[in-house]
């Protein structure tokens, strides 16, 4: 019986409490767990790795060191970037956000994301479930 | 010619000559314009002349029969067979007035108008139109025609008599000798029109000092006004209109001044129609300003609004969700490390902690809408509390790489009269703020005296503001498009709260940047009392 090789989750999360907390519940998954703390760094993980799902956050900033931009909602220029790049355009994105308003789901939608998980919303346990239906779905 | 012939004669020409004259009315001009000097006009001369050669014609001609068939004038035969001719001189007579009248019309350039025609006209055309300037324009066209002049101007009054249309008469200095004070009084205090000539003769009373009519008669002989006619309506002023002389040089007759004042009476009623329409339009355009106005800043409030609300409900969730997620998994992670169950235990405080603050600052920011302010006055040393605060923001400086100077003043700054926790909460939120915004940047704080006062500036190397935020900046709610830029832990009212409260202690704060990405300077300030 040949093992399958691991799959590779990408979390895009500025938040050091939230990346510890999702790096926590992430353990015990069968899944590498890689974190990009801004857009650039996010971006440049999912060039160099091969990716089979990304959660992606929406209000991160643009580079380390940058000042998060509200009304910029980063993580949707950076989501339309990835659904660009022939490489990664396939994988499925998540986002994962506190943000809650209908035009932040229709633009999400709108660029390709597959799911749009609130945060407060969900356990971490939960993201773990949900991206485990995904993976298994693909 | 016998003398029942010339009686005859006689009356029928006078009855010509009044044929449809209102014998009232024109009794009341003469009697109201005795000595009108209105030149006799050289049409009518004509008219009677020729009329009355017509007669003399036809006696000869009789008494020439006469003599030829009966031998003498005087006969028994003679008057009968010239009682006879009656009937044939009268036709004669009236085909011959009729075509006098023509004629001299026709060439001696005096218009003899249907003066119920160019009323039934004028009247048509004039209701025809809501429309100022077209009405003004009938009017003008309309005596222009009549009167055969070609100078002539229509003024409409508001503040000043303002020039409508204005033809033939050089429009500045018609424009300038209607506007002048005395004028204008004198033109205001009208009720019926000046006459050039009158004034020139001076044998009409217009009810006003002599040196006013003196006055106004220079006036118009400058520019050669011939009649000034005002229109009136419910008793008031509206309108004016200023006339030249009549290009046959003729005199305005009696008929002329009637058939103004009819024309000036109908005019008036629809200028002052007009200028209400006007004054409804522009009302209705002013309105419909102040509507759109109301709206689109009622759109910016409401967007403000939701903007705010994105922005809170956002800021909330975040302490939240870290606060959920890490007790799930002190509960339900079983091979959890003590030491990070430790850790996770402390950071969901440190959350709670967060949100506590986020709900502290909303809950303040309502609360200083609009109410008074409760403060614990105590003196204090405004150096000391700043100190505390930099002590305070320090490891949050550090841990986002930012350099925060305090620059002490060389001499003591004195106690003063004020809530120092108040103050601490203000001042805190500018510094964070500033440190915040100034990542792997440098925030100075400085506090020094200048008169009777306390001033702090903060000054940063971070983002800066653009001129629109900072017109935003202190208002609650309202962060201007790049203001929408927030630091984790805030509610995006810090700067809201820290003007209230300054402001609640007699101080002021300011804040100037010289653009995106240039930094920004707070300057706060508070009275030593």
């Amino acid at each position: 019986m040949v093992v399958s090789k691991k799959k590779t989750i990408l979390l895009v999360e500025d938040e050091p409490s939230l990346i510890a907390m999702y790096q926590a519940a992430f353990r015990s998954s069968p899944y590498n767990f890689l974190v990009g703390a801004d857009a650039t760094e996010g971006f440049k993980l999912a060039q160099e790795n091969k990716i089979d799902l990304v959660l992606l956050d929406v209000i991160i900033p643009e580079a380390e060191g940058k000042v998060i931009e509200f009304n910029k909602r980063v993580g949707f220029s950076l989501l339309a970037r990835l659904k660009k790049d022939p490489k990664i355009k396939n994988v499925p994105v998540v986002t994962l956000t506190n943000l809650d308003s209908p035009e932040d789901r229709t633009k999400a939608s709108n660029l390709g994301a597959v799911d749009y998980l609130i945060k407060a919303n969900f356990l971490p346990k939960e993201i773990v479930e949900t991206a485990t239906k995904i993976l298994n779905k693909k | 010619m016998n003398l029942a012939n010339l009686y005859s004669v006689s009356q029928s020409l006078k009855s010509h000559i009044m044929k449809g004259e209102n014998k009232k009315h024109k009794n009341r001009i003469e009697k109201t314009r005795a000595g009108f000097w209105l030149s006799l006009p050289i049409r009518r001369a004509v008219v009677y002349i020729g009329l009355g050669l017509f007669v003399l014609g036809a006696h000869y001609l009789i008494a020439w029969a006469n003599t030829i068939m009966f031998g003498e004038v005087f006969s028994t035969g003679a008057m009968f067979t010239a009682i006879a001719f009656v009937p044939l001189f009268l036709v004669g007579f009236y085909y011959l007035g009729r075509k006098l009248r023509k004629t001299a019309n026709k060439y001696l350039f005096a218009s003899m108008y249907d003066y119920q025609k160019t009323l039934d006209k004028f009247a048509e055309d004039v209701t025809s139109t809501i429309n100022l300037n077209e009405v003004a324009g009938v009017t003008v066209r309309t005596i222009q025609q009549t009167m055969q002049i070609d100078n002539i101007g229509l003024f409409v009054k508001n503040k000043h008599y303002e020039p409508i249309k204005v033809f033939g008469f050089n429009e500045k200095e018609l424009t300038k000798m209607v506007s002048n004070p005395r004028c204008r009084s004198f033109i205001t205090a009208l009720r019926k029109p000046i006459v050039y000539q009158e004034l020139a003769n001076s044998n009409y009373d217009y009810q006003q000092p002599q040196e006013e009519v003196e006055h106004a008669r220079t006036q118009m002989e400058c520019l050669d006004v011939a009649i000034v006619l005002p229109l009136i309506t419910k008793g008031e002023l509206i309108a004016c209109v200023i006339m030249g002389r009549k290009i046959s040089g003729d005199a305005y007759t009696q008929e002329d001044m009637r058939l103004l004042e009819s024309l000036a009476n109908r005019a008036s009623i629809s200028i002052e129609n007009a200028r209400l329409y006007n004054e409804v339009q522009g009302f209705n355009k002013t309105l419909k300003g102040k509507v759109d106005d109301a709206t689109k800043r009622l759109r910016e409030l409401l967007k403000i609004k939701s903007d705010f609300l994105t922005v809170a409900s956002h800021q909330l969730r975040t302490p939240t969700s870290i606060v959920r997620g890490m007790l799930s998994l002190v509960i339900e992670e079983k091979d959890l490390s003590a030491e990070e169950r430790e850790k996770f235990i402390s950071q969901a405080y440190e959350g709670v902690n967060r949100l506590e603050r986020i709900i502290h600052e909303l809950l303040n920011a309502t609360e200083l809408e609009g109410k008074k302010m409760r403060l614990e006055f105590r003196k204090t040393r405004v150096e000391n509390i700043l100190e505390e605060i930099i002590h305070n923001l320090e490891p949050l400086a550090e841990q986002i790489k930012v350099k925060l100077n305090f620059n002490k003043p060389t001499r003591p700054i004195p106690k003063t009269l004020t809530d120092p926790v108040k103050l601490k909460e203000a001042v805190t939120n500018v510094i964070d703020n500033a440190i915040h915004y100034s990542p792997e940047g440098k925030v100075d704080v400085l506090v020094r005296r200048k008169q009777d006062q306390i001033i702090v500036e903060v000054e940063d190397t971070g983002i800066g503001m653009s001129k629109a935020d900072l017109r935003m900046l202190f208002t609650k709610f309202s962060r201007g498009e790049g203001i929408l830029q927030i630091h984790p832990n805030g509610s995006g009212l810090g700067l809201f709260i820290a003007k209230k409260m300054l402001e609640a202690m007699g101080g002021t704060i300011a804040a100037e940047s010289k653009g995106k990405s240039k930094g920004s300077k707070f300057t706060l300030t508070l009275p030593i009392k």
